[in-house]
């Protein structure tokens, strides 16, 4: 065995070179269909290696699957990057098959480019720049987002006006985090602007702001156009078109996604769960813990049927009675739908991950009557299917009313530091940031909050909401008596908002200086 | 929404129409690299599994 290990050693597998002659082709699929090239055989290398390992234990299968799937990471971004850069090249002015020397000289491209452009500037319509956006469909599709980790890249072109000028340059960076969000921000120099395109999982936002501020500031100053809700067409990044978009364009794409979205949102088809597989099981739980869940589904399901409930749909979606029958039956069934995993993770974080014709839930197995986890996940997640569900009034009013305690973060921060070390805690700080400043994560915490002030005995489900019993949810928070998830609630919105919240839209550990850690 | 670090020195290429060959090839160069230290890392964790084997296989052959 150790010879056939060694030998292998001692062969070049795979023979890397630099300097290989690589951007021939139109758009970087020759590039990347060699990057997969290697991984793969990398990773096959590994595989083959490892079957000559007899009876491999658990703990080594798991270290030796750690390393295959940082290998698949490497190779995701890598091909993320190159088809962000064939995507920004092609939605630059310049057409991608100016690449080839052959097609012309640069003077006759430009001037195609011309006429192309004084097209485009005769074509305002969302259609037209839809189709130009679909056109540029060079980004791959993420088949398994789950291994993603965070990462940035950085890609910049040049902008030219119609004479084939040059006004400007614009700089992107793509990061790409394991929270499945991508983002792609745009630096413009000269009109000292910033576009970020951000694109989640189970989400679409486009945010403008100044590109002089820092980044504290940013979040506060920043233009609130966040939309929750994505069409399944939008989720794949072929969709991120950048370059030639003006503001106007920009403002129409705006426009049009938000009048998608509401449409979208109004209709409970739309974020049923009933055509989408499970692939949860809840075979780890005991039988303790499996009915600790199951009851709480009851209760949730109850609360949901409840006329209350019917009411606030009603009055949040601005429909009839019939049609928010129709809601609340998705809403029941999505709750209801399939099973739920065991998270590996420690402590009392649940969760609901997302797909496109599949979704899974996870639930800890350590369960306390005092945690909301259940209503977060089955109430504020499951049921609207992660953010698809979320009214448009909710999207709007829970985007007003986002406001980060920063002192907040700050003493969540510092506590981590001591945990976990100074660039640890930074970015587990980034990531509860970016948490807390999705609607549907506000969405779920309202939710299970609406349970959680009915066991508090501070106001019945359905009764108006007014300050003052805001106030006594303070007087518990500071007695250390309220759930993670209202904990970090309270600190994440502006609080005067809370009331309007719970009125308006029907909808952990008790460590909670660590509760950055408990995002689900 | 980001707050990925600030990338300090923002190196803007100005040749146009060479962007996307550059940055092609930036990138790949940059995951080659990744790649073959990934590939060491695999390699020296199949080893060190392999040595223990060994060593655990050599022992039990002492002890009978």
């Amino acid at each position: 065995m150790a010879t056939n290990f060694e030998g292998k050693k001692s062969q070049e597998i795979i023979s890397i070179t630099q300097e290989e002659s690589l951007v021939e082709q139109e758009d970087g699929k020759q590039m990347k269909e060699k990057i997969g090239g290697l991984t793969t055989e990398v990773l096959n290398e590994g595989q083959t290696l490892f079957s000559n390992i007899p009876n491999a234990t658990p703990e080594e299968l798991a270290g030796f699957s750690k390393i295959q799937k940082e290998i698949k990471r490497e190779c995701r971004k890598a091909l993320h990057l190159v088809t962000l850069a064939a995507a920004l090249f092609a939605a630059s002015e310049q057409p991608v098959s100016a690449q080839n020397k052959n097609e012309g000289t640069v003077k006759e491209i430009r001037d195609n480019k011309k006429e192309q452009e004084l097209k485009i500037e005769n074509q305002k319509t969302f259609k037209d720049i839809f189709n130009k956006i679909r056109s540029c469909s060079l980004l791959p599709k993420h088949d398994d987002p789950g291994i993603m980790e965070y990462y940035q890249g950085e890609i910049s072109l040049d902008k030219f006006n119609p004479k084939g000028e040059k006004i400007s340059t614009i700089q992107a960076e793509a990061y790409m985090d394991d929270m499945n969000l991508n983002t792609l921000e745009l630096f413009d120099a000269e009109e000292k602007t910033n576009y970020v395109f951000s694109q989640e999982m189970n989400g679409f936002s486009v945010k403008k702001y100044s590109a002089l501020e820092t980044p504290g500031s940013k979040i506060q100053e920043m233009e609130k156009v966040s939309f929750m809700k994505t069409p399944k067409e939008f989720v794949d990044l072929k969709n991120i078109y950048v370059g030639s978009i003006s503001d106007e364009e920009v403002e129409l794409m705006l426009e049009n996604f938000k009048m998608t979205l509401d449409k979208q949102s109004r209709n409970p088809e739309y974020y049923s769960l009933a055509n989408k597989k499970n692939v949860s099981s809840s075979a780890e739980f005991s039988p303790e813990t499996k009915k600790f869940y199951q009851d709480k589904i009851n209760k949730i399901v109850a609360h949901v049927n409840s006329p209350e409930y019917l009411k606030k749909l009603q009055k949040e979606f601005d429909i009839s009675e019939t049609e928010a029958k129709e809601h609340q039956r998705v809403r029941i069934e999505n709750i209801k739908h399939g099973d739920f995993s065991q998270i590996s993770q420690e402590g009392l974080i649940g969760g609901v991950k997302p797909g496109y014709d599949q979704y899974e839930v996870f639930m800890p197995s350590k369960t306390d009557s005092k945690t909301y986890v259940a209503e977060h996940e089955f109430l504020g997640h499951k049921a609207v299917d992660t953010g698809k569900g979320i009214s448009p009034k909710a999207v709007s009013l829970i985007s007003q009313s986002m406001h980060i305690n920063e002192a907040y973060m700050t003493q969540g921060e510092k506590v981590l530091v001591d945990k976990y070390g100074a660039e640890q805690a930074g970015i587990m700080t980034d990531k509860a940031r970016v948490d807390f400043n999705k609607v549907e994560e506000v969405y779920a915490r309202i939710a299970a909050l609406h349970m959680e002030l009915e066991d508090l005995g501070i106001v019945k489900y359905g009764e108006t909401v007014t300050m003052e019993h805001i106030n006594k949810l303070k007087e518990f928070d500071a007695q250390d008596k309220l759930s993670i998830g209202s904990h970090q609630l309270l600190n994440i919105i502006d609080v005067n908002f809370l009331p309007l919240l719970l009125n308006e839209i029907a909808a952990n550990t008790s460590d909670k200086a660590n509760s950055f850690e408990n995002l689900a | 929404m980001i707050y990925a670090p600030v990338v300090a020195e923002r190196n803007i290429k100005s040749a146009a129409g060479s962007n996307m060959e550059n940055n092609v090839k930036e990138i790949y160069n940059i995951f080659v690299k990744h790649l073959e230290s990934l590939r060491n890392k695999q390699f020296n964790f199949l080893k060190v599994v392999l040595d223990n084997r060994q060593e655990e296989n050599l022992n039990k052959l002492r002890h009978k």
